[in-house]
C-alpha cells in the first residue's frame, strides 16, 4: 500500500486515525495500559499495511524484528563485539540477497542466478533494526523487552516505505510516553496534505516530463531537452522524496510522535557538503553515527578523514540501487566532499563566491541525479555529453511539455526552497499571523481534494474494445 | 489558533476522508431500495470494461491486488471524478495545445503542408499535370476545416490561375450549411491503384504528445492509437524474420488447406491502421527501418503462397483523394473506408463494385471516437470528427441481425442480397464497417469476433460455410495465425 493511493486516503487512513481516537477515549485510570492497547492496534495496522503489498515480505520483515528483539536482548546482557557483528551480518543478509546478490553475481559471472524481488522497504527497515542493536550495544539505550513495542518501531507504517529512518534513541520514549494533541494533530494533517500534493501534483506531473525524455535515445537529445530532462528529474526526485517523507512527518505527528526532519530545502545550498547536510538527512545522520564516527570520523588526520568519507559514500550509493551508476554517483560525491573538505569549501565561502557557489552546487546535483537516473554509465556519460555540448535548438521544448508540467515546473522551483529561506533570513522562527495560519490550512485541505481528484481519476483503466 | 478553529479544520480534514464513502453507502442504500437511481450519478465513463470483481479471490495469487483492483472500480463518485478531472485536465490545456499546435504548424493545417510537399517533390513529365490540378483544387477550396478531406470539382481543378498558398482561416458555419454544403459537392473520380506518396520528412517536426498511455496526438488534433504494437509497426521494428515467416505461411495455408479439403473458399484481409494511410498527421518520428512488418508479411504471403491475403493499401491510398477514410478521433476507418476495405475483398471473390467516388460518399453527423475515451479526453475537445455514408444503389438491402451467442459476439446478418453463399467473417470490429457493404452483396454473412471462433455457434457457422474470412487490423497481423488455428480446429470438429 502507498499514502497515494485511494485505498489508503479513503479506507486505511481514516479507520485508523478513528479507532485509534477511540481506543484513546475508553475511561481508563492506567494511562499507560490505554498507550499499550494503542500501540498494538498501530502495530497490527502497520502489519496490514505492510502485508498488503505482498504477505511475503511481512515474513522477513518480522524475521528482522524478531532478530533485533532477540539481538538486544542478548547484547543488553553481553556486550560483545563478535555477538554485535554476528547479528548485524544476519541482518544485513536480507538486504544483501534481495538487493545486491544480483549485481554480486553479474560480477562473479554466476549464471543462472536467481533474480529477487526487491522487498518494498527493506532498506528503511533494516537500517532500523542495525540503529536498534547497535545503541543497546553501546549503551546508549536498554534494550526493549516488549516485542509489541520494538515491532511498532520498526514497522510503524507512516515511515516504513520510504523513511524517515528513525533511531531507536530517537524514539523509544516517544513509544511509551507519547501525548496526542489537537495542535500536533493539526500540524500533521497539514503536512500530510503538503507532502500529498508534492508527491501527486508535482513529482508525478514531472515525472511524465521526465520520462518521456529519459525514454529517448540519449545520443540523438537536443541541448535544450537534455537539460529539460535533467531539470524536471531534479525537481521529480525531491519533490517525490520529501513529499513522502512531509507525509510520514504528518501521519506520525497524526499519531502522537514527533519524527525528526528529513529535507531542510537541500536545492538552496552553497557547497555540495552543505547539501549533504540539507538531503535526506536521516540517511546521512545514520551512516555519521554507524559508519563515518566508528571509522575514525576526522579523528585521525587529513588522509584518513578523506578516507572514510569516499567509504561512507561508496556505500551511501549503493544504498540507494545495487547498480554501477549508484556506485559512481556516491564515488562522485566523495570527491568532492574531499576536494570541498581540503580546500575548496573555503573559496566557496568567499563573499564573491556566493552567486557562483549556489551555482555550482546547482550543477553538481543536476549532473549527480543525471548519473542516479541512467540506466547504465554508458547512458550517463552520452546524457551528460549531450548536456554539455551544442546540439540542435530549442525547437522540441514547447512539445515535450504541457500546461500542468510548466505549472509545476514553476510552482517547483518556487517551492524548493528560495522563498522560505529568504523568508527565515528576514523574520526567524517566528510564527505566521493566526489568519495566514488559517489560510495555510485551508490551502493544504484544497491541495488533499485536488490531489484526491487526481489520484481517483487515475484508476481510469479503459480498453480500446468492449466487445472486440 | 482557537479551539473551534483548529477542530473545525480537523473536522474538515476528516470529512474529506471519510464523508464520500458515507454518502456514497446512503446512497447505494437508496438505490437498492428504489428511493433513487444511483445509475444517474455512476454513469458510463466510457472504460469499455466490467468491473473488476472478486470471483475466484482465493484462488488468486495476489490477494491484495485483487482487493485494489475492486475497490478502485467502486470508488465512490468514481465516474463524476474522473468527468471532473478530464474537464479540468481540457480547460487547463486547451490555451497551452492551441499555442503549441500553432508553433509547429504555423497555422497551417496538414492538407497546406501536404500540398507543398507533394509539389516540392521530383514528378515524372506525364504526372506533371495532375499533381497541378490536384495544387490547384486544393488551393481553391471554399472549405478547409481541420481534418476534413473535401472532395471537389474537376471544373475547378481546370482554373488557370494558380492561388498562392495562404494561411486557411477556418470560418464557424453552422452543421447544417457544412453537410448541405457537402452532400451537393460533386465527386472526385479516384483512379484506382495510383496515388501520391505522402513525403513526411518534408512536413516540419511535430511532437508526439500521449494521452493515459495508449492515445497518441498528432497534427490537427488527429488521434491515434499508440500502444507498442502500433508504433512498433509504424516505425519499422518487430520486423518479423525468416523463420517466423516461413512457420506463419505453413498455418494459413494449412487452414486453406483445410477450407478446400471442405470446399470452402478462403481469404485473409489485414485491415490498415489509420497512421499507414494517414501518416501526415501522425507526429515525427524516428524510423527504425524502411520496412514495416504488416507489408513484409503480405510480400511473403503473396510471393511465397497461393492464399488470396488482401492488404488494401493502395486501394485506400488511391481513395483518400475521394474523402476522408479514417475516423480522426476513433481508431477505425469509416463507412467509406469499410467500403474500400469491403470492395477489396469482394473483388478477390470476383465481385465487382463501383468505385468510392461512384458511390458518392456523403459527410453525416459528426461522431466522436473511442480514442478520446482511451485517452482520458474531453469529448468536447474532440467532437467534430466526420463519418460518411455511401447511397449508391443497390446497396443497403434490408437485413435482420440475430446474436448467436449471449455475449452476442456471434452474428448472423440476413439480407434480401442476391448472392445466396454463406459467409463467415472471423475478426475484429473493423468488420463492423464492412457487414452492411457484404450484406448487400451475400443474404447471409456470420460474423464471429476473433476470441469466440471456439464457441458452438462459431462451429455450425464456420461447418455451413461457403466462404471464410479472416479478418484483421495490421496491429494484430502476427496473431492472425491463432484466429486460423481456431478455424481449422472448427472444420475438422466432429459434429
Amino acid at each position: 500500500m502507498i499514502f497515494s493511493s485511494m485505498i489508503f486516503l479513503w479506507v486505511f487512513l481514516p479507520s485508523v486515525i478513528v479507532i485509534n481516537y477511540i481506543l484513546g477515549s475508553i475511561k481508563t485510570s492506567d494511562r499507560s495500559k490505554a498507550l499499550k492497547r494503542k500501540n498494538i492496534f498501530l502495530l497490527c495496522a502497520s502489519l496490514v499495511f505492510y502485508a498488503w503489498g505482498g504477505i511475503d515480505y511481512l515474513y522477513l520483515m518480522l524475521g528482522v524484528i524478531i532478530i533485533s528483539y532477540l539481538g538486544g536482548i542478548v547484547l543488553d546482557a553481553k556486550k560483545s563485539r563478535v555477538l554485535l557483528t554476528f547479528i548485524v551480518l544476519i541482518l544485513l543478509s536480507g538486504l544483501i540477497v534481495f538487493k545486491y546478490s544480483a549485481m554480486l553475481a553479474g560480477m562473479l559471472h554466476a549464471k543462472d542466478w536467481p533474480e529477487f524481488v526487491l522487498p518494498i522497504g527493506i532498506s528503511f527497515y533494516t537500517f532500523q533494526a542495525l540503529s536498534y542493536v547497535i545503541d543497546v550495544y553501546r549503551g546508549k539505550v536498554r534494550a526493549m523487552t516488549d516485542l509489541p513495542d520494538l515491532a511498532l518501531y520498526i514497522s510503524f507504517f507512516p515511515q516504513l516505505i520510504a523513511g524517515p529512518i528513525v533511531r531507536y534513541a530517537d524514539i523509544n520514549g516517544q513509544i511509551n510516553a507519547r501525548s496526542e494533541s489537537a495542535e500536533l494533530f493539526l500540524s500533521g494533517q497539514k503536512r500530510f496534505c503538503f507532502g500529498l500534493a508534492k508527491k501527486v501534483l508535482i513529482a508525478n506531473t514531472l515525472a511524465e516530463v521526465a520520462d518521456k525524455i529519459w525514454d529517448m535515445k540519449p545520443d540523438g537529445l537536443d541541448t535544450a531537452v537534455a537539460w529539460l530532462g535533467a531539470i524536471a528529474y531534479t525537481l521529480q526526485i525531491y519533490y517525490d522524496f520529501s513529499g513522502y517523507s512531509d507525509m510520514a512527518i504528518g501521519l506520525g505527528r497524526m499519531f502522537g510522535f514527533e519524527f525528526k526532519e528529513n529535507f531542510n530545502y537541500p536545492y538552496t545550498s552553497s557547497s555540495v557538503t552543505e547539501f549533504w547536510r540539507r538531503w535526506h538527512m536521516s540517511l546521512s545522520g545514520w551512516f555519521r553515527e554507524y559508519v563515518y564516527i566508528p571509522l575514525g570520523g576526522n579523528r585521525h588526520g587529513t588522509v584518513r578523514t578523506c578516507l572514510n568519507l569516499m567509504v561512507v559514500f561508496m556505500i551511501t550509493g549503493i544504498w540507494h540501487g545495487a547498480g554501477y551508476t549508484f556506485l559512481f554517483w556516491g564515488f562522485m560525491y566523495g570527491v568532492i566532499l574531499v576536494v570541498e573538505r581540503l580546500f575548496f569549501g573555503k573559496v566557496l565561502k568567499l563573499k564573491a563566491m556566493k552567486i557562483p557557489a549556489y551555482l555550482y552546487t546547482g550543477l553538481v546535483v543536476i549532473v549527480g541525479w543525471v548519473i542516479f537516473r541512467a540506466p547504465d554509465i554508458e547512458a550517463a556519460l552520452a546524457y551528460l555529453s549531450r548536456m554539455f555540448t551544442i546540439n540542435g535548438d530549442m525547437v522540441k521544448i514547447p512539445g515535450l511539455l504541457s500546461m500542468k508540467s510548466i505549472l509545476a515546473l514553476i510552482f517547483g522551483i518556487i517551492c524548493m526552497g528560495p522563498v522560505s529561506r529568504l523568508y527565515k533570513d528576514r523574520y526567524g522562527d517566528r510564527e505566521l499571523r493566526l489568519p495566514y495560519r488559517v489560510l495555510s490550512h485551508a490551502l493544504g485541505l484544497s491541495l488533499l481534494i485536488i490531489s484526491i481528484v487526481s489520484l481517483a481519476a487515475g484508476t481510469y483503466n479503459p480498453f480500446i474494445y468492449f466487445r472486440f | 489558533m482557537g479551539k473551534g478553529c483548529r477542530n473545525a479544520l480537523i473536522a474538515m480534514f476528516m470529512s474529506i476522508l471519510i464523508l464520500p464513502s458515507v454518502i456514497w453507502g446512503a446512497l447505494n442504500v437508496l438505490d437498492a431500495t428504489g428511493v433513487l437511481s444511483i445509475s444517474d450519478i455512476d454513469v458510463d465513463t466510457g472504460e469499455k470494461r466490467d468491473k473488476a470483481e472478486l470471483d475466484g479471490i482465493e484462488e488468486k495469487s495476489d490477494t491484495t491486488e485483487v482487493l485494489t483492483e475492486y475497490y478502485n472500480d467502486r470508488l465512490p463518485f468514481r465516474s463524476q471524478i474522473i468527468l471532473l478531472n478530464r474537464k479540468i485536465n481540457s480547460r487547463i490545456e486547451r490555451s497551452y495545445k492551441a499555442y503549441v499546435d500553432n508553433i509547429y504548424s504555423g497555422g497551417r493545417t496538414v492538407e497546406d503542408m501536404v500540398v507543398q510537399a507533394t509539389v516540392t517533390a521530383p514528378l515524372k513529365d506525364d504526372d506533371a499535370t495532375k499533381t497541378e490540378a490536384v495544387t490547384q483544387v486544393q488551393d481553391s477550396s471554399d472549405i478547409k476545416e481541420t481534418g476534413k478531406n473535401v472532395a471537389l470539382t474537376e471544373e475547378e481543378a481546370d482554373t488557370e490561375e494558380t492561388e498562392e498558398t495562404e494561411e486557411t482561416t477556418t470560418e464557424t458555419e453552422s452543421l447544417e450549411e457544412q453537410i448541405s454544403e457537402l452532400e451537393s459537392v460533386p465527386e472526385t473520380t479516384e483512379e484506382e491503384n495510383v496515388y501520391e506518396e505522402v513525403d513526411i520528412n518534408a512536413l516540419p517536426y511535430f511532437p508526439m504528445r500521449i494521452y493515459n498511455d495508449q492515445v497518441i496526438e498528432g497534427r490537427d488534433g488527429w488521434l491515434f492509437y499508440g500502444i507498442k504494437t502500433n508504433r512498433d509497426n509504424y516505425e519499422g521494428r518487430a520486423i518479423p524474420g525468416q523463420q517466423q515467416l516461413e512457420e506463419y505461411a505453413k498455418i494459413m495455408l494449412a487452414t486453406k488447406s483445410a477450407c478446400d479439403d471442405t470446399g470452402k473458399e478462403f481469404r485473409v484481409l489485414i485491415c490498415p491502421d489509420k497512421e499507414t494511410i494517414y501518416p501526415e498527421y501522425y507526429p515525427t518520428v524516428e524510423f527504425a527501418s524502411e520496412l514495416r512488418r504488416p507489408q513484409v508479411v503480405y510480400e511473403y504471403m503473396r510471393s511465397a503462397t497461393d492464399v488470396d491475403y488482401i492488404y488494401p493499401l493502395t486501394e485506400l491510398k488511391s481513395a483518400k483523394k475521394v474523402c476522408r477514410l479514417y475516423y480522426a478521433y476513433d481508431s477505425h476507418w469509416n463507412g467509406a473506408g469499410g467500403y474500400v476495405g469491403s470492395k477489396s475483398l469482394l473483388e478477390s471473390l470476383g465481385i465487382q463494385m463501383k468505385t468510392l467516388s461512384e458511390c458518392k460518399p456523403a459527410e453525416f453527423v459528426p461522431v466522436s471516437g473511442d480514442l478520446v475515451l482511451l485517452g482520458n479526453l474531453d469529448i468536447a475537445d474532440y467532437g467534430n470528427d466526420v463519418d460518411y455514408y455511401i447511397d449508391s444503389d443497390p446497396y443497403h438491402s434490408i437485413m435482420t441481425v440475430s446474436e448467436l451467442t449471449e455475449d452476442g459476439k456471434v452474428e448472423e446478418y440476413v439480407s434480401s442480397a442476391d448472392d445466396h453463399r454463406k459467409l463467415v467473417i472471423i475478426g475484429d470490429s473493423y468488420s463492423e464497417q464492412m457487414m452492411k457493404y457484404l450484406t448487400d452483396v451475400f443474404t447471409k454473412v456470420f460474423f464471429v469476433h476473433k476470441l469466440s471462433v471456439d464457441t458452438e455457434a462459431a462451429r455450425e457457422a464456420i461447418k455451413n460455410a461457403d466462404i471464410i474470412v479472416i479478418e484483421s487490423v495490421e496491429r494484430n497481423v502476427m496473431t492472425v495465425t491463432e484466429t486460423a488455428g481456431s478455424v481449422m480446429r472448427q472444420l475438422q470438429a466432429e459434429e
